[in-house]
């Protein structure tokens, strides 16, 4: 056994930063292992293109593969399942010298790993509003909402919820504005109805929303996101995480 | 119901929601689908959902790539348990991974790597065929792999290697003709006197694809599962089904994925062969 471990990690020395590591031992080495350093290399490029659409638009196809060959050698996948490679993408962008010209960059990835994430997530029955009627604001206030399984919020400085959109596969670049890129937009991501929804939402929804994930009630949420902006409509907000599956119904 | 006779389509996601909608159909699409294992080990979703549709009404094959049933160091357990909780659900007619490898210290390749055919070699695959059956409750079948290089030290051949893998686990041989033409090609060995070698009782399911010329390196063909079935292989499949009988066929393309009739088209070629 032993020795066919040996062998395992010569591949991939050869398949990293060794060419010669496999010489000797497979015929005509360093030629035939391209094959396979290209069906890796060629795969996992595809896959993270598959799951950053809006960011490898932003920097452009060949940036995005050198972007990609430097995260592979960094972080190569230490998981069975490809769907889980990409999760430390965004953290990775941020080191990179392009993210000093693009800083919204990360924040760009997390919303698209946070759709990806979204996707696949375990399924729960929505939240029905009409439950919560129960004509007693003081238990209303002390309830504790369940998020939904498939909800994520990326909170950022930047317009990332723009800057998501107009880099979307049919949006056309003669139709881009010209950003503001001191206006902070905050993210949700919700699947209500097998879909995922991304929507923009202020910073005081998503102190909300974040308050509800780390347990406290409702009442302690919605005053939260009175401290954020005394201007916060309540109901309007909650309305809309109604429509679109933040809360699923209790266990 | 008897597949032998049957030939069937790789389910890949870009048919999925067809395929779903079409579930409540009196017609079937296909006699049966193949579904790689790894795209619905998922906690929950509209992809799962779809799958649910479609096993609802087809035989489904968990064809399985990450199990990496060559790995020196043996199964990833967590990765066992997922996959054996997918087949407890899902209930499939067949159970299939390949002759590779993909994993080394803790690192996955997402690529089927070559083994070596040593004495060792088998003692490993072996024991991570039989532990995989353990954990399926089931018999699995070991795929015939596509080869770009060769080992400057073997014990057998590939041939050879499947029989003493079959006789230790009782485990069946997935026969992909496409993956034996290349590497026939690639390795300069001859396909007809490759399979004279596999005793037919072995062979339970026949995989056709298609490859593609590397575009770098003129002596090699790469298994790209983009393209038809090429003639030679078909041909190879019809005088591989007029002398050991009718199994189990699937038209499996992966990349560059065509619409539906594309896939069927092929297939009803496969199935003509199968009903002679």
């Amino acid at each position: 056994m032993s020795d066919l471990v040996d062998l395992q990690r010569q591949f991939l020395r050869a398949l990293n930063e060794d060419a010669g590591a496999l010489d000797g031992v497979v015929v005509d080495a360093a030629r035939r292992m391209t094959v396979h350093k290209t069906t890796i290399e060629g795969g996992l490029l595809n896959t993270l293109a598959n799951g950053f659409p809006a960011l490898r638009r932003v920097v452009g196809g060949p940036v995005f593969a050198s972007l990609v060959s430097e995260f592979i050698a960094t972080a190569p996948p230490r998981h069975p399942l490809l769907s889980t490679y990409g999760g430390g993408f965004a953290a990775f962008v941020a080191t990179q010298p392009i993210a000093a010209s693009l800083p919204y960059l990360q924040d760009l990835a997390r919303v698209e790993w946070a759709r990806q994430d979204s996707y696949l997530a375990a399924d729960a029955a929505l939240l029905d509003p009409g439950s919560l009627n129960t004509g007693d604001p003081d238990s209303l206030s002390r309830l504790t909402l369940r998020l939904h399984p498939a909800t994520r919020v990326i909170t950022s400085p930047f317009p990332v919820h723009t800057i998501w959109r107009l880099n979307q596969a049919d949006v056309d670049d003669k139709d881009i504005p010209a950003l503001d890129m001191k206006v902070a937009e905050h993210v949700i991501v919700t699947r209500p109805h097998g879909e995922v929804v991304t929507r923009a939402i202020s910073l005081a929804d998503a102190a909300l929303v974040t308050a509800v994930m780390g347990g406290a009630s409702l009442g302690a949420a919605v005053e939260g996101a009175f401290a954020v902006a005394p201007d916060f409509d309540v109901t309007q907000v909650l309305a809309g995480h109604f429509a679109n599956g933040t809360f699923a119904s209790p266990c | 119901m008897s597949l032998s006779r049957a030939c069937g389509i790789g389910l890949r996601t870009a048919h999925l929601a067809q395929l779903a909608a079409e579930a409540k159909d009196a017609s079937l699409t296909a006699p049966w689908l193949e579904i790689h294992t790894e795209n619905f080990l998922i906690d929950g979703g509209p992809r799962l959902a779809m799958l649910n549709a479609v096993a609802a009404r087809y035989p489904i094959s968990c064809h399985s790539v990450a199990l990496s049933l060559g790995s020196a160091q043996g199964l990833d357990k967590r990765h066992l348990a997922r996959v054996a909780d997918l087949i407890a659900r899902i209930k499939p007619a067949f159970v299939s991974d390949h002759l590779s490898w993909s994993a080394v210290d803790g690192i996955h390749l997402n690529d089927l790597l070559p083994l070596p055919y040593t004495e060792a070699a088998l003692n490993t695959v072996a024991r991570n065929v039989l532990e995989a059956q353990e954990a399926f409750d089931r018999r699995i079948l070991v795929e015939t792999p596509s080869r770009y290089l060769t080992f400057e030290n073997a014990d057998m051949d590939e041939p050879e290697f499947f029989k003493r893998l079959v006789a230790r686990t009782g485990c069946g041989i997935l026969l992909d003709l496409n993956n034996i033409h290349v590497s026939a090609f690639n390795l300069g060995f001859n396909a007809e006197d490759y399979l004279r070698k596999i005793p037919p009782q072995m062979i339970e399911e026949i995989h056709l694809a298609g490859y593609a010329p590397s575009p770098v390196h003129s002596d090699l063909l790469i298994d790209t599962h983009s393209r038809p079935v090429a003639g030679d292989v078909w041909a190879l499949y019809e005088r591989t089904i007029a002398r050991i009988g009718p199994r189990p066929t699937l038209i499996e393309w992966d990349n560059d994925v065509p619409a539906l009739d594309v896939l069927t088209a092929e297939m009803r070629r496969a199935q003509r062969v199968l009903s002679l």
